[in-house]
C-alpha cells in the first residue's frame, strides 16, 4: 500500500512538471485562417520561420482554420470567450474591426508595447505615418498590427479587350466610352453565342469597372463611397454620375451589348463561358486583376486597354492602393497570451524587406527565391513537375497577403519577378493605366456605436440600391424614376448612413 | 386498400374503362415521382464524368458529355481524402455502436409499465427533441467542463441520445412484446438482465437494424459537428474535407485576386459531382442489406403506436 501511494505521488508529480513544461512562456498558440485546405500546412515548416524561431527562441503552435467554416468558428469562439481562443490571431481574414472593437476585453492593447519591443515596426511607423493611422481606432488606441503588401500595383483591376475580334473585324482599340459601346455592340453582332461583354453583375463590381468612364469609382470596402470631381467623399449611388453611368448601362443593354443574363447568372456559370476553349472565348472584353486569372487558357486572345475617356474628357481606372495594399487586424493578441512582449518580438521580425519578400513569396532557405551576390533578389518560378502556378506556390509556400509585412519602396527595385506569371504580368499591365490612378474613398475606422448604426441601415440601403440598378438596366426609366429612388433612399435613412462615413472621414483626414 | 381492391377485382372480372383510366393515372404518376427522385442521382452520375464547363452552362441534361474521369482521378489522388474516409468510418462504427448502447435500453426500460416514474422519465427523455440548450451553451460546456473540442470522443460521445429513436424502438417493444412473455419468463425463474439479453434482443433484430441503419446513416453525412468542434485536419472526416475543398475553393475564387484563384474554381468544378459520388456510394450500398427490416421495423414502430 505504501509503495503504491508513493508511486501515485511520484506520478503526479512528473505530470504536474509536465504541465509545466507545457506552459512556459515561449511557445504560443496562433490561429490563423487560410482559404483552402487544398494548399496544405507546408506555410507554417518554411525556412524563414524556422530562423525567426530560433532567433528569437520563440516556439509557435500553428491552428489552421478554413475560410469556408471560419465564420461560424468564430462566432461560436467570441461568444464562448478566452478559453477557446489562442494565444494570438494570426491575418486580416481571422478578425476584422466587427469581432476586434466591441471585444477589446479579449484583446491586449498594444499601443505602448510597440515602442518597447518591436523596434522595427516602430521604425516604419516614423518613417510612413499611414501604417501608423491605419491601425489606430477611433480612440487612438492600437489593437493590432498592419500590413503594407510588397511590388503591388497602383490599379487595381484592368479591362482587357478581345484582339483577335478586333483584328477580325478590322476595329480600332475603342478610346472613348462611346467608341467602346459602339465596340460592345459590334462584338455582340459578330456571331452566335458572342457578346460584348459577359459577366455576372454585382453594382459594387460595375462601379469600379464596366460604368468608370463616369467617375463612379467606389471603395472596396462595400460602403458604396466615392470621391466626386473635386475630391470630396459622397454616396456614389445617388450622385448625377451615377444616373448618367446607369442610362449608359441601360443603352449598352437595349443594343444587346451586354450578355442578356448579365443580371442572372452566376460566376461560375460566366466561366464557363469564358474559359471555354472549345467554342472561344465569346466575351469582347472582361475585367480583371490580371487576363489569365479571369480567362485562363484563352487569356492569349486578350491585350490590357488603355482607359477610355469618360463624358468629362477623363480617363478612370479603379485604384485604391490603401484598401489593397495596405491592412491591418494582421495579427492579434488575446488576453490568453502570458508573455506578449516576447511574442511581439517574434512578430517584430516580420518587418523587414527581406522577411516580407519571404512571407510573400516563398522562403530563399527553400528554394523559393534566389539571392544573388549583386544583392539583388530572383523570384524563381516552381519547378514544372509540381504542376502548380507561381500565385499558387506562393499561397502554399508563405503567408502572401496575410499577416505582418512592410517593404521599403527602395528594396523594391531589388527584387527580380517572373514576367511570364502572376506578378509580374501584373506591373506590367498596370504600367499601361497606373497614371490615371485618383485617390478614393480610404478606409476609415469606426467607433463601435457607428459599426452598429451602419449593421442597421446599410443592408437595407443597399438592397435597395442594388435592386434599382439592375430594374433600370433591364427595364429602363432611371430618368423618370429618379426623385422617386432619392425620396425611398432619404425615408430609408440614407443620410444617416453617409453621415457616419462622412465622420470617420473627418476623423481619418484630422489624423 | 384501393390497390388491394383493384388487384382482386383483377383476377375475376375484367376491368372496366373508368377503372382502366384509373390505374393508368396512378401509375403514370407513380412513374413520374419515381423519375422525378432518380433523375437528380442521375444527374450526379454523369455530371462527374463530363466537362465541368458544359456542366456549369447547362448543356448536359441526358447524357455526359466530353466524359473524362479527371475528376475522379484528382479526387483519389488527395491525401486527406483517405484520410477522411478512415475517420469516417471509425465515427460511424463507434457513433453506432455507443447510439443503441445508450438509446436502446432507455427505449426498452419505458416500455416497461412497471418502471417506477415512467411519466417523468419518459418527459425527461422526450424534452429535448422538442427544445434544445443551443449551439452556444453546448460549445461551452463540450470546451470548458469536459475538453472534449477537438478529441475523437466529441464526435462520437455527445449527442448519442436520440429522442426519436427512443420513441420508435420503446413503440416497438410495446407492441411486438406482449407482457405475458414477460411473465412466462418470471415463472421460469428468468431475471430482467437476462429477459433482455436472451429474449427481447432476438426478438427485435428489425427495430436493431434500423436504428443502426439511421445512426450510421446520420453519422455517415455529418459534418456540422466536425466542422465546429473539430480543428485538427487529420480528425476532419470525410464529409467535412469535401466541403472544405468545394466550399472554401468557392470563396476563395470570388474573393481572391489572381491566378491561384482560378486554379481553384477549375478544380472545385472538376470534383463538385465526383465528390458526392465518392462519399455518398458507400453508404448507400448498405440500403440494400437492411432494408427487408427497414420495412418491416419501421411500420410496426409507426403505425401502432
Amino acid at each position: 500500500m505504501k509503495q503504491l501511494l508513493s508511486l501515485l505521488l511520484v506520478l503526479s508529480m512528473v505530470l504536474t512538471m509536465g504541465a509545466a513544461f507545457a506552459e512556459d512562456d515561449t511557445t504560443f498558440t496562433v490561429a490563423c485562417v487560410r482559404w483552402t485546405e487544398v494548399w496544405g500546412t507546408d506555410f507554417t515548416e518554411t525556412a524563414f520561420l524556422k530562423e525567426i524561431s530560433e532567433k528569437t527562441g520563440v516556439t509557435i503552435e500553428w491552428q489552421p482554420y478554413w475560410n469556408g467554416n471560419w465564420g461560424d468558428q468564430k462566432s461560436l469562439m467570441l461568444a464562448t470567450g478566452l478559453s477557446a481562443m489562442p494565444d494570438a490571431f494570426f491575418g486580416s481574414i481571422s478578425l476584422t474591426d466587427a469581432d476586434i472593437v466591441p471585444n477589446t476585453d479579449f484583446f491586449v492593447e498594444l499601443t505602448d508595447l510597440i515602442p518597447q519591443y518591436m523596434p522595427n515596426l516602430s521604425a516604419i511607423f516614423e518613417k510612413d505615418p499611414e501604417m501608423k493611422a491605419l491601425c489606430q481606432d477611433a480612440d487612438g488606441k492600437i489593437w493590432s498590427l498592419p500590413k503594407k503588401l510588397p511590388m503591388r500595383p497602383i490599379t487595381a483591376n484592368e479591362m482587357y479587350i478581345n484582339k483577335v475580334w478586333l483584328d477580325e473585324l478590322s476595329l480600332p482599340m475603342p478610346t472613348t466610352y462611346t467608341e467602346l459601346a459602339d465596340t460592345l455592340e459590334a462584338f455582340s453582332k459578330s456571331g452566335e453565342g458572342r457578346y460584348g461583354y459577359i459577366a455576372a453583375s454585382s453594382l459594387q463590381f460595375d462601379l469600379n469597372n464596366l460604368l468608370l468612364p463616369f467617375g463612379v469609382q467606389v471603395s472596396r470596402a462595400g460602403n458604396m463611397m466615392g470621391m466626386d470631381a473635386e475630391g470630396k467623399p459622397v454616396f456614389v449611388p445617388m450622385t448625377e454620375n451615377y444616373k448618367a453611368a446607369v442610362a449608359w448601362a441601360r443603352d449598352l443593354y437595349e443594343r444587346g451589348a451586354l450578355d442578356p443574363e448579365y443580371f442572372t447568372q452566376t460566376s461560375d456559370m460566366v466561366r464557363a463561358k469564358v474559359q471555354d476553349t472549345e467554342a472561344g472565348p465569346r466575351t469582347g472584353i472582361v475585367f480583371a486583376w490580371t487576363a489569365d486569372a479571369e480567362l485562363l487558357g484563352n487569356a492569349k486572345d486578350y491585350v490590357v486597354a488603355e482607359a477610355v475617356a469618360g463624358p468629362d474628357g477623363n480617363r478612370y481606372v479603379e485604384s485604391d492602393p490603401t484598401f489593397l495594399n495596405y491592412g491591418k487586424n494582421e495579427f492579434v493578441i488575446t488576453k490568453n497570451c502570458k508573455n506578449p512582449g516576447k511574442l511581439l518580438e517574434w512578430a517584430d521580425q516580420f518587418y523587414t524587406d527581406e522577411a516580407s519578400l519571404q512571407t510573400y513569396y516563398g522562403s530563399i532557405g527553400d528554394g523559393k527565391i534566389a539571392k544573388n551576390e549583386d544583392g539583388t533578389y530572383e523570384v524563381l518560378l516552381p519547378d514544372a513537375e509540381s504542376g502548380i502556378n507561381l500565385d499558387t506556390s506562393c499561397w502554399t509556400f508563405s503567408f502572401r497577403d496575410h499577416g505582418p509585412k512592410y517593404m521599403n519602396q527602395e528594396f523594391e527595385s531589388k527584387v527580380i519577378l517572373p514576367t511570364t506569371e502572376g506578378d509580374g504580368i501584373k506591373l506590367a499591365d498596370d504600367a499601361v493605366n497606373a497614371q490615371y490612378a485618383r485617390p478614393t474613398f480610404p478606409v476609415v475606422a469606426y467607433t463601435p456605436d457607428e459599426l452598429d448604426q451602419i449593421g442597421f441601415l446599410s443592408p437595407e440601403v443597399l438592397s435597395y440600391v442594388n435592386q434599382q440598378y439592375a430594374h433600370w438596366v433591364t427595364e429602363g426609366g432611371v430618368d423618370e424614376e429618379w426623385d422617386a429612388y432619392i425620396d425611398q433612399l432619404n425615408k430609408m435613412g440614407v443620410n444617416d448612413l453617409v453621415q457616419i462615413h462622412l465622420d470617420a472621414y473627418a476623423r481619418y483626414i484630422g489624423e | 386498400m384501393s390497390e388491394m381492391t383493384i388487384r382482386n377485382r383483377n383476377n375475376h372480372i375484367r376491368k372496366s374503362r373508368a377503372d382502366r383510366i384509373f390505374d393508368f393515372i396512378i401509375y403514370g404518376v407513380a412513374a413520374l415521382l419515381t423519375l422525378l427522385a432518380l433523375y437528380p442521382m442521375y444527374f450526379i452520375l454523369i455530371a462527374s464524368i463530363s466537362d465541368p464547363n458544359l456542366v456549369a452552362k447547362g448543356d448536359v441534361l441526358l447524357f455526359p458529355r466530353n466524359m473524362s474521369l479527371d475528376g475522379y482521378a484528382y479526387l483519389l489522388s488527395m491525401d486527406n481524402l483517405w484520410g477522411g474516409y478512415g475517420n469516417t468510418i471509425l465515427y460511424t462504427l463507434a457513433g453506432t455502436a455507443i447510439m443503441l448502447v445508450v438509446n436502446i435500453p432507455v427505449a426498452y426500460s419505458l416500455s416497461r409499465k412497471d418502471l417506477a416514474g415512467r411519466g417523468f422519465f419518459t418527459f425527461f427523455f422526450l424534452f429535448p427533441m422538442f427544445f434544445g440548450g443551443g449551439l452556444i451553451p453546448t460549445f461551452i460546456i463540450l470546451n470548458n467542463t469536459f475538453h472534449m473540442v477537438d478529441t475523437f470522443w466529441v464526435m462520437v460521445l455527445p449527442f448519442s441520445v436520440i429522442s426519436y429513436y427512443i420513441v420508435v424502438a420503446r413503440t416497438f417493444f410495446q407492441t411486438s412484446l406482449p407482457a405475458e412473455l414477460w411473465d412466462a419468463a418470471q415463472i421460469d425463474g428468468c431475471g430482467n438482465l437476462r429477459y433482455f439479453f436472451q429474449v427481447v434482443l432476438p426478438l427485435s433484430k428489425a427495430i436493431l437494424a434500423v436504428i443502426a441503419l439511421w445512426a450510421a446513416v446520420g453519422h455517415w453525412n455529418s459534418y456540422f459537428n466536425a466542422m465546429i468542434y473539430l480543428r485538427t485536419p487529420a480528425r476532419f472526416p470525410l464529409q467535412l474535407v469535401m466541403r472544405n475543398i468545394l466550399i472554401n475553393n468557392e470563396m476563395a475564387a470570388t474573393a481572391m485576386t489572381g491566378s491561384a484563384a482560378a486554379e481553384l474554381n477549375r478544380k472545385a468544378n472538376l470534383i463538385k459531382y465526383g465528390a458526392i459520388v465518392v462519399s455518398s456510394l458507400p453508404i448507400m450500398t448498405m440500403y440494400p442489406f437492411v432494408q427487408k427490416y427497414f420495412n418491416q421495423g419501421v411500420m410496426i414502430g409507426a403505425l401502432k403506436g
